[in-house]
């Protein structure tokens, strides 16, 4: 343990260390928890329902045409070729589902490092990933779920979305795919927005609550639902098999129709591409993506990829070294050390944990913070290099970002 | 365990997580009372999960985030000022206070992720579990966390903090 370490505990320790009144606490939190149980209980079982899914519901976002880009080869299975192709939209129920209530029509999309739209204090529709033609579908072959970082075996009807929200995330991690809305207010009983899992392993997925279990029919399936029906409505979860190894997964704010909702807007039968809005043109041989997020907040767009690089591009280390390279809207270089490409940059080496080396470069591309964060027996030169070859993509629509990021 | 033996065993240890999160007395307690009281009319579930900390800590972080976007960022200037703080020798409360004021201008999800390492002492795996991310994504942002402390002490050219790293 570092001594900055040390005293940020101790640091942490006095801060932390007031006495709590706890009766009080416990007869404040007690009065208002039955006030609002008070409330759950007569707005929940009239129009907690509809309210909740009302918020859940936005209008109808143009699903913008399909792009034909090819995915890279990362070294597995899933990019490109196949017995099985993606389609366009075929199988997405939009067209037969209500709409609660009316949101702003059709918005152009809300991307970019360059972003017209940053500082917004809220979102209106979620723009659409490009689409990877050729690619094989979830519903064919599950295991390609999460077998490429750079693909997306799953997609929601847009119908479904939110009409304002404030953040959305794609990711492809660890054998997940997922995305995560985080709606604009906070609804009547529970904390905003829904996310949608899908794995091809059902232990990858976050783990159900244990508690007011019960079989719903959704689609041509059997699905677990899982809801607090007890208490009004507040959060439900809703887990199916759309086919035999294949696990999807939905965690909404609202009750078993908003759930319903959205488990049905899923879709399985085409792939997109998790792109970032960024090129990086000096990547060594060999080199393949361990993730991928994208993101779309009211800051602007951010998207982060994880590079494993083999060990001829780290000093010859027999396990290679890990970097990540993110877009960052929250930091900036404030006390640059070097230039990367004739923009300020910052430079650190510390020890990370298990005293690991860590280097860390922030390059300052006025108005947005690109961030390399190299772990293992990386080669400082290396990283240099990716930094250098660092292009913003330039454009608000994803649909123009690089199919392929490296090179 | 009912809510009320909940609160009188662990509420002590929530108010003071989210002290830290808000980096505010009043406003800490302020969470954790909202927190709770959205978690009593749910209790049973909650209990049933048999990991009420770790629902509580994923609560309380959520809503301190919210908490922050409905404020903005002019209310983290001004963080800083916590009574009855343990007496230390002078340059060490010189130095707490410098990194107090530091750890108020991290981004939120940083701070959440150092308050939850290094005061609750939790792994990577439930901190992850608690912020909702892989335990890779813990790690980078605890790693980003200690690196943005570490430049800006070196800014403010604290001497005892730079000279011993």
């Amino acid at each position: 343990m570092t001594d900055l370490e040390e005293i940020l505990i101790r640091t942490l320790e006095d801060r932390a260390t007031p006495e709590v009144p706890i009766e009080r606490l416990l007869t404040v939190t007690r009065e208002r928890g039955r006030r609002r149980q008070r409330l759950r209980r007569v707005a929940g079982l009239s129009a907690g329902g509809a309210l909740t899914v009302a918020a859940l519901v936005g209008a109808a976002v143009t699903v913008p045409a399909l792009a034909t880009h090819q995915t890279r080869a990362t070294g597995t299975a899933g990019a490109g070729g196949g017995p099985a192709t993606a389609v366009p939209s075929a199988a997405m129920p939009s067209a037969t589902m209500p709409s609660a209530t009316v949101g702003p029509s059709a918005p152009t999309a809300p991307f970019s490092t360059t972003d017209p739209r940053a500082g917004l204090s809220t979102l209106t529709g979620l723009p659409a990933l490009p689409v990877a033609a050729g690619a094989v579908i979830a519903r064919t072959d599950p295991a390609v779920v999460g077998s490429d970082p750079l693909l997306l075996h799953f997609e929601v009807d847009p119908a479904v979305l939110p009409a304002q929200f404030l953040e959305a995330e794609w990711r492809s991690l660890d054998g997940l795919e997922d995305l995560n809305v985080q709606t604009t207010k906070a609804l009547p009983f529970g904390d905003p927005g829904f996310k949608v899992q899908v794995s091809h392993q059902a232990q990858d997925l976050d783990k159900l609550s244990s508690g007011g279990r019960r079989a719903v029919r959704v689609g041509a399936t059997t699905g677990t639902l899982s809801l607090d029906q007890s208490q009004g409505i507040s959060a439900a979860e809703l887990r199916w098999q759309p086919v035999p190894g294949l696990w999807a997964q939905v965690q909404v704010t609202g009750g078993e129709s908003a759930a319903l909702r959205v488990a049905n807007a899923v879709g399985f039968d085409r792939v997109s591409r998790c792109v970032v809005p960024f090129r990086l043109t000096s990547v060594p041989a060999g080199a393949s993506v361990d993730s991928c997020a994208v993101a779309v907040m009211t800051s602007g767009a951010t998207g982060l990829m994880s590079l494993h690089l083999p060990p001829s591009a780290s000093g010859g280390a027999s396990a290679g070294s890990d970097v990540t390279v993110e877009v960052d809207r929250g930091v900036t270089v404030t006390k640059p050390n070097q230039k990367v490409g004739g923009r300020p940059a910052m430079l650190r080496e510390y020890q990370g944990d298990a005293k690991h080396p860590v280097l860390q470069l922030d390059v300052d591309h006025a108005g947005y913070t690109v961030d390399l964060l190299a772990e293992g027996q990386y080669d400082p030169a290396v990283i240099l290099d990716l930094a250098n070859g660092f292009q913003d993509a330039g454009s608000p629509d994803p649909r123009t970002w690089p199919a392929d990021s490296l090179g | 365990m009912t809510f009320e033996e909940y609160v009188r065993q662990r509420g002590a240890a929530l108010v003071r997580v989210a002290r830290l999160l808000t980096g505010d007395v009043q406003l800490g307690e302020d969470l954790a009372q909202d927190v709770l009281a959205k978690a009593y009319p749910r209790w049973s579930r909650i209990v049933r999960t048999e990991r009420p900390d770790l629902y509580l800590r994923r609560m309380l972080v959520n809503a301190n985030v919210s908490r922050q976007r409905r404020r903005a960022a002019q209310e983290y200037v001004g963080v800083g000022t916590i009574e009855g703080v343990v007496p230390a020798a002078e340059h060490e409360i010189v130095e707490r206070d410098e990194i107090w004021r530091l750890l108020a201008g991290l981004p939120r999800r940083q701070r959440a992720a150092v308050v939850l390492r290094y005061y609750e002492d939790l792994d990577d795996a439930m901190i992850a579990e608690i912020l909702d991310c892989a335990p890779v994504t813990v790690r980078t942002h605890v790693m980003r966390a200690l690196a943005t402390l570490r430049e800006r002490i070196d800014q403010r050219t604290t001497p005892s903090l730079g000279a011993r790293r």
